[in-house]
C-alpha cells in the first residue's frame, strides 16, 4: 500500500478534503486507461491548492471524481475522498463523509455539489445555457441548494453578480450568456458558483480560454473572494505562472500520478523531482536571454494506453536509473519538512509493480 | 501597366528608407468584413478586423505579432499570404531576384510563384494534417504541386531529407499523423512548410497547442532551422513569455490597429504605449515571489465592428486625456526602430515586465 504523505501535519485545522490513494479507471474494449492512479492530498481551509500537469496528467479526472461527475466508462475503483461538511465540528477528526462511497446521483452528493464543493468549469461558454437568461440560472442553483422564496434568490444573485464586478447586475440578470464578453461571462460563472457559499471551490482551467489582460482581472478577483471569504480553492491549470501567482500549495502531476507536492515556493525555488525541474527549465522565462536554446524534456507524452512500466516519467528523465524506475512505482515520500516527492533519488524501493 | 507603375512607386519608397535588408512592408494594410442583415443581405456595417496596419521585417529576422484574441493578428498574417484579399494598403515583398512587388494586389496566377517563398506553419497539428495522408504525400505535395517534381523516388527523397533536417527520422515516412504525438506533428508540419524553400515563414501560434514540455522542444528547432536556412519569421502568438524568446522585434496590436513596435527587449523593459504596458504587467510571471504585479485593466476589448472614438484604448486606458477620445494618434517612430501610437508617449513614464522601471 502507498504510504499516505503527511503533509503540514503540524497545522493547527484538520483538512477539509483529504484525497487519498484515488485511483480512477476508464476501462475501454482497448485496455485500461489508469487517468488517475494512486492520487493523495490534502486541502485545508483558506487554501489555495494549485494542481498543475500537462494534458493526460489526470488533473481533471481528479476533480471530476471528487465532484462524483466522472463520465461512463470512467470508475473510481480505489481510495478515499474524505470531505468535511460544514457546520461539522472541525477537530473531531472522524467527522468526514467519503464522496467516493456516495452514489454519485444521490440526496447526498446533490446537496454537496454546487453547495458545498462548487466548480468553475473551463468554458464559460458551454458552461451557461445560451436559451435561459443569466439571472433564471443562478436563481435555479440558489433554489436547489437554500430554502429561500424566488424574490430573495434574486437579491442574492444580484448582489453575488455585484461582488464579482459585473456592472449593473440588475440589468445583466435578464442577458443571455452569448450577450456577454468573456471577462464578465468568466465573472458570471463565478457568481453562480459562489451563491451558496461553498467551503471548496474547485477552478478547472478558469483562464484557458480567455485573454492575458482578462485572466488577471479574473485571477485577481479569485485572490479578493479567496480571502473575504476563507475558502479553499483547488484550482487546475497547465500554466507554471498562473500557479505561481495564484496558490499556496502545489501538486504535480504527471501520467495519472503525483510526482512532487509541497508549497509554491520551494516547487519553484527548489523543485526536488527531475520532472518539476525539467518542467521550469524549459520554460522561457520572461527574465531569461532570449534566442538561446532552452533545454528541453526528450520525447513526448506517452500515449494512455502505452503507459511506460515503473516510474511513468523514466523515458524521458534525465536521473533515470536503470533496473529500478523502469521496474518499481515509486510512492510519494517526504524528502524535507514541507516537500514530498515520487522519485527514487529520495528514497529506496518499497513497492513493486 | 499599372502593376509596372505600382512596382516603380513601391521601389521608390523603399529606397526612400536605403535598407535593402527589408523583406517585407506591410503599409496601411486593411480588412474589413462586411455585416450583412436582412433578407436584402445588405451591408449595414463593417467588422474592421484590420484596420491601417503598417510594420516592416527584415530578412532573417523574427517579428513577433502580439495581441489579445479578435486584435486582427491572424487577419494580418492571412493577408500577407492572400490566403485573405486585403481591403486596402500594400505589402511589398522582396523576391529572391530581389525585385519588389506589391502582394496586395497581384492576380492569382502571378502570385503562384511567390508562393514557394511564403509558408505558413499553422496553430493546431491536429487540425492542420490531414489523417488520411502519409507523412509523405503531406510533406512531398508542396514538393509536387509548387516544385513539379513529378518522380515520386526523387520526391520520397527530399522528403526523407526534410524529415532529418526537423528531427524525425525518415522510416517514418509511411505513417500516418495519428501515430504522432502533438509535437511531432508540429514538427511535419514544420518540414512541410520548408519543402519548397520559402525565404518567409509565417507561424500563426505555432506552439500554443503544444504541451509544456514539448513547447521548449518546438522552440528551439525553429531558433536552429532559422540560423541553417536563413529564415524570416512573422511569429504571431499571444504568450508573451514565447515571443520574448524567439522574437528579434515585436509589433503589438489592439482592435485592428499596431499601438507598437520596438525591438524586443526595447519593448519590454520600456513599453512606450499604456496598452503594452498593461499587456505585460497581466503576464502571470512563473515565480511566486514576484507577486501583486499584476495590473488587470478595467473593461473589456472593444468590438472592431464599433471601435470607440479617438484613439482605440482611451475608454480603458488610465493615462487619457481629452485628446484621446477625439484625435487617433499615428503610429511615430520615437526612437530608431521604435514606433508607438500615443498621444502621450514621449511624456507617460511606463513599467515594463516584472513590474520594475527599466528591466532587469
Amino acid at each position: 500500500m502507498q504510504r499516505i504523505p503527511t503533509i503540514e501535519m503540524n497545522k493547527p485545522t484538520t483538512p477539509i478534503l483529504s484525497v487519498r490513494n484515488l485511483r480512477t479507471y476508464f476501462k475501454l474494449e482497448e485496455g485500461t486507461v489508469k487517468a488517475v492512479d494512486g492520487v493523495s492530498f490534502d486541502v485545508y481551509p483558506g487554501q489555495v491548492v494549485g494542481i498543475v500537469g500537462e494534458s493526460g496528467c489526470g488533473k481533471s479526472v481528479t476533480i471530476k471524481s471528487v465532484l462524483r461527475i466522472v463520465e461512463k466508462p470512467g470508475e473510481i475503483v480505489a481510495g478515499e475522498i474524505l470531505f468535511r461538511p460544514r457546520g461539522w465540528s472541525s477537530n473531531v477528526s472522524d467527522q468526514y463523509i467519503d464522496l467516493a462511497r456516495l452514489d454519485p446521483r444521490g440526496k447526498e452528493m446533490r446537496a454537496i455539489r454546487g453547495g458545498e464543493i462548487a466548480l468553475i468549469p473551463q468554458e464559460p461558454m458551454a458552461a451557461f445555457s445560451p436559451v435561459h437568461t443569466i439571472g433564471n440560472q443562478i436563481i435555479e442553483a440558489i433554489l436547489l441548494h437554500q430554502k429561500v422564496s424566488r424574490e430573495q434568490a434574486w437579491q442574492i444573485a444580484v448582489e453575488r453578480l455585484r461582488e464579482v464586478g459585473v456592472p449593473s447586475p440588475e440589468q445583466r440578470m435578464h442577458t443571455y450568456s452569448w450577450e456577454l464578453s468573456g471577462g464578465l461571462r468568466q465573472r458570471a460563472i463565478i457568481a453562480m458558483a459562489l451563491v451558496c457559499n461553498p467551503s471548496l471551490l474547485i477552478a478547472d482551467e478558469p483562464t484557458t480560454a480567455i485573454d492575458v489582460t482578462t485572466q488577471a482581472q479574473v485571477l485577481n478577483l479569485l485572490r479578493s473572494l479567496q480571502q473575504y471569504h476563507n475558502m479553499a480553492i483547488i484550482f487546475i491549470t497547465h500554466d507554471l505562472g498562473v500557479i505561481a501567482q495564484v496558490a499556496d500549495f502545489v501538486v504535480v502531476m504527471y501520467l495519472g500520478r503525483v510526482m512532487e507536492t509541497g508549497l509554491v515556493d520551494d516547487i519553484f525555488h527548489q523543485p526536488q523531482h527531475p520532472y518539476t525541474q525539467a518542467l521550469l527549465r524549459s520554460i522561457p522565462s520572461i527574465h531569461s536571454p532570449s534566442q538561446v536554446i532552452l533545454p528541453t524534456i526528450e520525447g513526448s507524452i506517452p500515449h494512455p494506453f502505452n503507459r511506460p512500466p515503473g516510474c511513468p516519467f523514466h523515458p524521458r528523465c534525465s536521473e533515470f536509473m536503470p533496473d529500478i524506475c523502469d521496474r518499481h512505482l515509486p510512492a510519494v515520500h517526504p524528502v524535507n519538512e514541507r516537500q514530498s516527492v515520487s522519485c527514487f533519488l529520495y528514497h529506496r524501493v518499497t513497492e513493486t509493480e | 501597366m499599372l502593376q509596372d507603375l505600382a512596382n516603380d512607386n513601391c521601389r521608390f519608397t523603399v529606397d526612400t528608407r536605403s535598407d535593402d535588408r527589408f523583406l517585407l512592408e506591410v503599409r496601411d494594410l486593411k480588412k474589413y468584413f462586411p455585416i450583412k442583415k436582412g433578407f436584402l443581405r445588405r451591408v449595414v456595417g463593417q467588422v474592421r478586423a484590420v484596420d491601417g496596419v503598417s510594420f516592416y521585417i527584415r530578412e532573417g529576422e523574427t517579428l513577433g505579432l502580439v495581441g489579445e484574441s479578435g486584435c486582427g493578428k491572424t487577419t494580418t498574417a492571412r493577408c500577407i499570404l492572400r490566403a485573405l484579399n486585403p481591403t486596402a494598403g500594400q505589402i511589398l515583398f522582396r523576391t529572391a531576384s530581389g525585385q519588389i512587388v506589391d502582394i496586395s494586389t497581384l492576380p492569382e496566377r502571378e502570385l503562384r510563384p511567390l508562393r514557394r517563398e511564403m509558408q505558413m506553419i499553422f496553430q493546431d497539428p491536429f487540425g492542420s494534417l490531414n489523417p488520411r495522408m502519409n507523412l509523405l504525400d503531406i510533406v512531398g505535395e508542396p514538393l509536387l504541386v509548387i516544385e513539379g517534381i513529378k518522380s515520386r523516388k526523387e520526391r520520397s527523397e527530399r522528403v526523407a531529407e526534410l524529415l532529418q533536417l526537423v528531427g524525425l527520422r525518415p522510416e517514418y515516412m509511411q505513417r500516418y499523423p495519428h501515430a504522432f504525438s502533438g509535437g511531432q506533428r508540429q514538427r511535419i508540419v514544420i518540414a512541410r512548410a520548408l519543402a519548397v524553400n520559402p525565404r518567409l515563414v509565417v507561424a500563426d501560434e505555432p506552439v500554443s497547442a503544444l504541451d509544456v514540455s514539448v513547447r521548449a522542444q518546438v522552440l528551439n528547432l525553429m531558433l536552429e532551422l532559422q540560423r541553417r536556412l536563413h529564415l524570416t519569421y512573422l511569429f504571431v502568438a499571444h504568450d508573451l513569455s514565447v515571443v520574448k524568446h524567439i522574437c528579434d522585434r515585436v509589433a503589438v496590436m489592439y482592435v485592428g490597429k499596431i499601438v507598437e513596435t520596438a525591438p524586443t527587449n526595447e519593448l519590454f523593459y520600456h513599453p512606450k504605449h499604456p496598452y503594452t504596458a498593461a499587456l505585460m504587467s497581466a503576464v502571470p510571471v512563473p515565480d511566486p515571489r514576484i507577486r501583486s504585479a499584476m495590473i488587470a485593466l478595467e473593461g473589456d476589448v472593444p468590438s472592431p465592428a464599433n471601435p470607440p472614438s479617438g484613439c482605440y484604448f482611451h475608454p480603458r486606458c488610465p493615462f487619457a486625456v481629452d485628446q484621446c477620445s477625439q484625435e487617433a494618434p499615428a503610429l511615430e517612430e520615437i526612437s530608431p526602430d521604435h514606433f508607438v501610437s500615443c498621444h502621450r508617449a514621449r511624456e507617460l513614464e511606463l513599467v515594463g515586465i516584472g513590474g520594475r522601471p527599466g528591466g532587469p
